[in-house]
């Protein structure tokens, strides 16, 4: 079920409303058959696929908090992380490797036949997975009670406002949110539905409005000039913001609503003045999941201590992240390149301050505003491997990317340049206002969340904005099927 | 308690957004950009300028059908009288038949056997019946051949009359989708398509036109308020040769006659479709009145001189007199002109009337 859709705007009133009305005891499995419902919309059969993985890990959980030795407990480990992973690999990552393991082998003349599966990318697999993986490692390493009611757990692997896109949740906060008593609270009820409208407005009308022009020019980048290659790169850095951080803004949201907190995952990163405020900005639920679950561990325990290497691995430990995050985000090379793109910028970029010079905490507004400029080009430029279709639109799209720039400054050649993309004919003009109005709001928002903020204002500027953002959905939605583009993750 | 208290605050609240719900339903009802409530296009324009009392011009270029349909969802009233037929009916006015009553003139260019009974059931549907109806009984509607059948037609809506007025379930009906018409009206998407066909440009449309001055002295046909047409100055004025040609035209050797291919009887599917609904006219107390278009002297000539392509013609009219006996309504006109005395300048061709030679036929009926 997808939150820009009909079927959930009747779902989740049904849901508030039964789950407030209903005895405490009972709410948890509300949840639990509501989340599995909402999945089921989308393919069935692989609800069963979030059973296992919530079974195995749940199973792997007693054994590691019953082991009596430290090997058992790291084998118990192993198994929970060894289960989920493989479910990963056979449904997101088989096809991929053995197309290249036969392709490496025909390099060198040897002819390898291996069998591949057309299954259908469960959706949300990366995001279930991981917060499974990340509660046995928790219960592993001591930081949360294992969870003794399969239910409870179960629902924490399948609440549905984070189910299939995140926030990846970790179990110290969202589990015990599941023992609590909740009642229908009122400000909590408008912050959600704030958050929510808010979400909306960034997936519908910006997110959904970009795609159309971002899909032109990316399906045949050979029809299109370096301008309007540069013109569409920027607009998908900004699609692919405003459809993620909109779902997240919506889970949130619904979660609110019904009383949960669900972690916050976007914390305008387009306004970073360095890749690693970037990063501690962008997805924070899977950064930190990385920082937590693979980069510390990593750098602590150090195996490249055989190697002779005796300090700390951090920029290994950046290379192996971002490795890791570009398959996270697809079984594709582009992925790849998208990740190991963003490591040699964080690779730089502390090279620099660890041997040229820190940064300043407060710099002035040309400074900072010239920061932020240079790390949303790198972070747009780097999408290119990120949206593109093969590798290979991608290569003619960078080595095409100023083919006319010389020509940008010919009387008319913008306009015409934006017609072809037939901006003046879907809501070109529109959609860049409400794309600015996006960005005025998250500069104005300052430090706080943009709820806070507009909670604070007295009642006739928020009911204008309240207006606002409805009537700009209304008027500019996109209200067909628009999946979000996380959920292929 | 708290927790109901804040319930009841925050619906409170969503209620202050009803506006803009509001907002939206009536933007989709009233811009209607599918014509789901209003009917469509040039359609709804042209039928907004009829009811504004304004004749017409550019309705070669609209969808006659598709108009009397918009006409009869949006005429305020039921048209006392009503007269269905084809072009050969078309130029009737109320003048004519029914000077003091309200009048429509629902006949079609091309009616066929479809029209014959759709050009009814639009205004029934929208429980518009008239007091009165006149039903033009086009020789071609008897012919059993498909070739008789005007591909402008509305099939379906033919047989959703058969089978939901006249209880004909062999032929299959498809009811009208009301949920369309609710999903559209808090249709967002709906909404969008209304407020860009409210801002459209419509400097390149070409659309119906209101006629100013002489409406008998047009360049093109003009569509009367009362769905009657008056024909182009240039047709009324024919020269003998130009009718003397189409007359030549209509009647070619080795072509059939105008509908009459392969009619070698009358259709019984018709004939019993027709005999049913006129019962179910009398049933709801309308008064029924059957009318004969005539053709022109030369053309009958050449129906009579080739009857053995046709045979079934000449059947009809004698079927149409027992008719109006069997049910004592009133029947007026031939298809033979002779029979009425009228003579080459009372048509225009081989099928159409002068307008003022109609008067010499028909008298007011109501």
């Amino acid at each position: 079920m997808l939150f820009n859709s009909l079927h959930f705007l009747i779902f989740f009133p049904i849901v508030t409303l039964v789950y407030f009305i209903i005895p405490q005891k009972i709410k948890n499995l509300w949840l639990l058959v509501v989340s599995y419902y909402f999945y089921m919309c989308w393919q069935p059969t692989y609800a069963s696929l979030i059973l296992f993985s919530t079974a195995s890990t749940y199973l792997c959980s007693i054994a590691i908090s019953k082991a009596k030795t430290h090997t058992t407990k790291k084998i118990s480990l192993g198994v929970s992380i060894g289960i989920n992973v493989l479910i990963l690999f056979l449904f997101k990552y088989y096809n991929f490797f053995t197309e290249n393991i036969v392709a490496l082998f025909d390099n060198f003349g040897v002819q390898l036949s291996m069998p591949t599966f057309s299954l259908l990318l469960p959706v949300g697999i990366s995001f279930y997975t991981f917060q499974a993986l990340g509660y046995a490692i928790d219960v592993y390493l001591g930081t949360i009670e294992r969870e003794e009611s399969f239910l409870t757990y179960a629902l924490f692997v399948s609440f549905f406002p984070q189910l299939v896109a995140g926030p990846i949740e970790r179990s110290k906060n969202l589990l015990p949110q599941f023992h609590q008593t909740h009642t229908f609270d009122y400000t909590r009820a408008k912050k959600g539905l704030v958050l929510m409208a808010w979400g909306f407005f960034k997936k519908m009308v910006i997110a959904d409005g970009l795609a159309t022009f971002v899909t032109v020019v990316y399906s045949a980048p050979n029809n299109y000039g370096g301008v309007q290659m540069i013109i569409a790169t920027v607009m998908f850095s900004f699609q692919v913001y405003c459809d993620f951080s909109g779902y997240s803004d919506i889970a949130r949201g619904c979660a609110s609503v019904l009383g949960f907190d669900l972690m916050r995952n976007f914390d305008k990163p387009y306004l970073s003045t360095s890749f690693k405020m970037f990063w501690s900005r962008w997805h924070i639920s899977l950064s930190s999941w990385f920082q937590d679950y693979i980069f510390t561990p990593f750098v602590w325990t150090n195996p490249l201590r055989r190697f002779g290497i005796t300090n700390p691995p951090v920029l290994a430990g950046v290379w192996l992240v971002f490795l890791v995050s570009g398959l996270w985000h697809g079984a594709s090379w582009t992925f790849v390149i998208w990740g190991l793109l963003h490591a040699v910028y964080r690779t730089v970029e502390e090279l620099m301050h660890r041997y040229y010079k820190k940064p300043d905490k407060h710099p002035k507004p040309l400074k900072y505003w010239s920061k932020v400029i240079w790390v949303f080009s790198l972070v747009s430029f780097s999408y290119i491997f990120f949206r593109a279709n093969t590798l290979s639109d991608a290569m003619y799209i960078i080595t095409h990317l100023f083919s006319d720039i010389e020509l940008l400054f010919t009387n008319g050649f913008f306009i015409s340049q934006l017609k072809s993309m037939l901006f003046f004919d879907k809501n070109g003009i529109p959609l860049v206002l409400c794309t600015l109005f996006m960005i005025i709001l998250e500069i104005w928002e300052g430090k706080k969340e943009l709820t806070e903020k507009i909670s604070e204002q007295k009642a006739p500027v928020r009911w204008i904005f309240y207006y606002a953002v409805i009537l700009l959905i209304l008027f500019y939605g996109n209200f067909g099927k628009s999946p979000f583009v996380y959920f292929d993750f | 308690m708290k927790s109901f208290k804040d319930f009841l605050k925050i619906s409170v609240k969503l209620l202050l957004f009803a506006p803009i719900l509001a907002f939206m339903v009536y933007c989709n009802y009233h811009i209607d950009p599918s014509g789901l409530f209003f009917g469509k296009g040039f359609e709804r324009i042209a039928s907004e300028y009829m009811l504004d009392g304004k004749y017409i011009s550019g309705y070669e270029r609209l969808d006659g059908r598709k108009l009397n349909e918009v006409y009869a969802m949006n005429v305020p009233y039921a048209p006392q009288v009503l007269i269905n037929g084809s072009s050969r009916s078309m130029t009737i006015t109320a003048d004519m038949i029914c000077p003091n009553k309200t009048f429509y003139n629902a006949s079609n260019v091309g009616g066929d056997r479809y029209d014959f009974f759709t050009s009814y059931y639009i205004f029934a549907k929208q429980g518009k019946e008239p007091e009165t109806i006149v039903l033009s009984l086009d020789s071609w509607l008897f012919n059993p051949s498909e070739e008789a059948i005007d591909h402008r037609s509305n099939k379906q809506l033919y047989y959703d009359f058969l089978n939901q007025e006249l209880g004909l379930t062999e032929y299959t009906s498809v009811p009208e989708n009301k949920e369309v018409k609710y999903k559209a009206l808090f249709s967002p998407s709906y909404f969008q398509s209304a407020i860009r066909y409210y801002k459209r440009d419509t400097s390149q449309d070409i659309m119906p036109e209101i006629v100013e001055g002489d409406v008998h002295n047009s360049t093109s046909t003009v569509k009367c308020p009362d769905g009657s047409i008056i024909y182009d100055a240039a047709f009324m004025n024919s020269t003998k040769d130009q009718i003397d040609f189409a007359l030549f035209s209509a009647t070619l050797p080795h072509q059939p006659l105008l509908n009459m291919c392969d009619f070698t009887q009358l259709d019984q599917e018709f004939t019993n479709q027709l005999e049913l609904f006129i019962e179910y006219l009398q049933a709801k107390g309308i008064n029924v009145v059957l009318y004969l278009p005539p053709y022109q002297e030369f053309f009958y000539s050449m129906l009579v001189e080739r009857k053995d392509e046709h045979p079934g013609f000449f059947e009809v009219e004698d079927y149409c007199h027992q008719l109006a006996e069997k049910y004592n309504i009133p029947i007026y006109g031939s298809y033979d002109s002779a029979n009425l005395d009228l003579g080459y300048d009372d048509f225009l061709d081989a099928f159409h009337m002068r307008p003022n030679s109609i008067y010499k036929i028909l008298p007011v009926i109501a």
